[in-house]
């Protein structure tokens, strides 16, 4: 425990001659002369004036919980009775917080929410255009969405030509078909099946056309069906 | 224990204590509607953001049925199949429009059947595919009328773009 301190007023001379005063907090006044040769002054004068601030302030803290537990409490004062916070205080604390938090959340988040409503009512009306241009914009893009693979899609007569290009003389198309999921699919009649598959491989278009079905017909070809179909 | 008798009795505290149950539950909707505002003024100005930026067509200049007017659009559409087929002397079996979607208005969907020669039908399917606007078939079928027939048919969808916003 710290010893009790007295404040002194105390008047020194420096090396140079000029005299300076100080307030020192010390237990007696020949410890206040010590420091303030251990300073290098000069004393001239010491006087007491009064118990230090330090010394005041821990009398007070230790009388105060004592008074207060000297009209509750009968024996002696323990270390957990002088820290003890009077639960009533402890309950308006808790009580003013919690009002104090719920009023804050009730008021902010209406008031964040009038306002971001306001923003969002200011846009409607400064960006009316820019918002039934989005719109427009919205429906083109859906529109675009269903229409690309048809209109990206080789056109039938692309596919025609480019068959009439490639299959040999002695085959015919018989039948030929797209499905709304861009599966080519198309019929041949040949006198030699074989000859088929190796001159559709040369063609990108046709590439990944594999048979499906093969029949013999009344005129003695073969009838074959293939198709680009994912299985 | 010692104070608690100075502590107020609990029939007191009720109102207090219904005064901040009301506040946190108004407190809680109010964040809910935070929420909700926040969200709409984030889409809205993300909207305002893409309807002020330039269109992307979705044809090149002239290949869409352009004008403010989509009836006209799908009278120049179904005028254009029928010329075309007419032009080659084919018979048409079926030229039928379907009703505009209401999220696709910019999308023209006829549903054909034209059936004639098999170089007639060629010619058609050329005049349609390389005119202006411009029509691809979404679907086809192209084959004989019936077995052993010499005339085919070309039965399908034929679709154009009806781009009235540039």
């Amino acid at each position: 425990m710290t010893p009790p301190t007295t404040r002194f007023r105390c008047e020194a001379a420096r090396p140079s001659g000029a005299t300076d005063v100080r307030l020192i907090d010390a237990a007696s006044a020949a410890a206040a002369r010590d420091r303030l040769i251990a300073a290098g002054l000069e004393p001239l004068t010491i006087e007491a004036v009064g118990p230090s601030l330090l010394t005041r302030l821990s009398e007070l803290l230790r009388s105060r919980p004592r008074r207060r537990l000297e009209k509750h409490v009968l024996g002696e004062p323990t270390r957990a009775a002088a820290v003890r916070v009077p639960p009533r205080f402890l309950a308006s604390v808790l009580v003013l917080s919690l009002a104090g938090t719920s009023c804050a959340l009730m008021v902010g988040s209406w008031s964040l929410a009038l306002v971001t409503a306001w923003k969002a009512e200011r846009i409607m009306r400064r960006e009316a255009v820019s918002l039934v241009r989005y719109h427009e914009r919205l429906a083109k893009e859906r529109v675009r969405r269903v229409a690309a693979p048809a209109m990206t899609a080789p056109a039938i007569t692309e596919v025609m030509e480019r068959l009439a290009g490639i299959l040999p003389p002695d085959t015919g198309l018989a039948d030929a078909k797209r499905d709304t999921a861009g599966a080519l699919t198309i019929v041949l009649e040949t006198p030699d099946p074989d000859q088929i598959r190796p001159v559709l491989a040369h063609d990108p278009l046709f590439r990944s056309m594999r048979s499906i079905g093969q029949a013999r017909t009344e005129q003695g070809t073969m009838r074959i069906t293939l198709t680009d179909a994912r299985r | 224990m010692i104070m608690l008798d100075r502590l107020p009795a609990p029939r007191a505290l009720l109102p207090l204590v219904v005064a901040i149950a009301l506040a946190l539950i108004a407190g809680w909707f109010g964040i809910e509607r935070l929420n909700r505002e926040r969200d709409r003024l984030t889409t809205l100005e993300a909207m305002a953001d893409l309807g002020s930026r330039p269109p992307v067509p979705l044809l090149p200049e002239g290949l869409a049925h352009a004008g403010r007017d989509r009836r006209a659009a799908e009278a120049a559409f179904g005028r254009q199949l029928r010329q075309a087929a007419s032009g080659y002397r084919l018979l048409v079996e079926r030229i039928e429009q379907l009703a505009a979607d209401r999220e696709r208005p910019g999308l023209l969907i006829a549903r054909i059947a034209v059936s004639g020669s098999e170089a007639d039908i060629m010619r058609f399917v050329r005049r349609v595919e390389s005119g202006k606007p411009a029509i691809r078939f979404a679907d086809w079928h192209i084959g004989p009328t019936a077995p052993g027939e010499s005339t085919i048919r070309i039965e399908g969808s034929a679709l154009a773009l009806w781009e009235p916003f540039g």
